[in-house]
């Protein structure tokens, strides 16, 4: 139950990062020609919806009871964490093909979303696991 | 806590989410590029008060 609950709160501190992450380490700020925005913008204003509800789930996982929820709860975080590591990838969103500073928030954002996705796995195998023992 | 407050936490939490969205507090804002060169008047620049000033 402990471990369970450190798990839930190191989900909710990890999607707070993701929200935060644009605005620590920025994306480039240059406009495209036309002025429009470039691609990396558009791929880190989908990694902030996506880490908004995983924050909004992570939190779920420390008011929900039932073990089929939280279960559930820990394989959705597992889920958008991965969308959130895809999203920089050209076949996705993508970022800009110079590189620069924002392959280096991808960057980031991939290792903290992969953390994320690790946490959500272990939620699920201790919420199974104190099924199990009961 | 019950799923009823939790819920409407949670959709609090959301559309502020989505005002911070919209209004671009979330990231860097974009560097102001003017069509005309990369660097906004800076110079100083003489005053120029008549041309009979400058005759030799």
């Amino acid at each position: 139950m402990k471990g369970f609950k450190t798990m839930a709160w190191s989900a909710v501190l990890l999607s707070a990062v993701l929200l935060l992450l644009p605005r620590i380490i920025p994306i480039c700020t240059g406009l495209a020609g036309g002025g429009s925005p470039m691609r990396c913008h558009y791929a880190f204003q989908a990694e902030f919806l996506f880490a908004l509800l995983a924050f909004i789930i992570a939190t779920s996982l420390l008011v929900l009871r039932t073990a089929e929820a939280r279960t559930f709860g820990g394989f959705l975080v597992l889920l958008i964490s991965i969308i959130i590591a895809i999203l920089p990838q050209p076949w996705a969103i993508g970022i800009c093909v110079h590189g620069g500073a924002c392959a280096k928030t991808a960057f980031f954002t991939t290792i903290i979303s992969s953390l994320l996705g690790l946490t959500g796995a272990v939620i699920i195998w201790l919420t199974r696991k104190g099924q199990q023992d009961d | 806590m019950s799923i009823e407050r939790f819920l409407v936490g949670a959709f609090i939490v959301f559309l502020v989410g989505i005002g911070v969205l919209y209004s671009g507090v979330n990231r860097a804002p974009f560097r102001q590029q003017n069509p005309g060169g990369q660097h906004p008047p800076t110079h100083s620049v003489l005053p120029f008060y008549s041309i009979d000033n400058y005759r030799v």
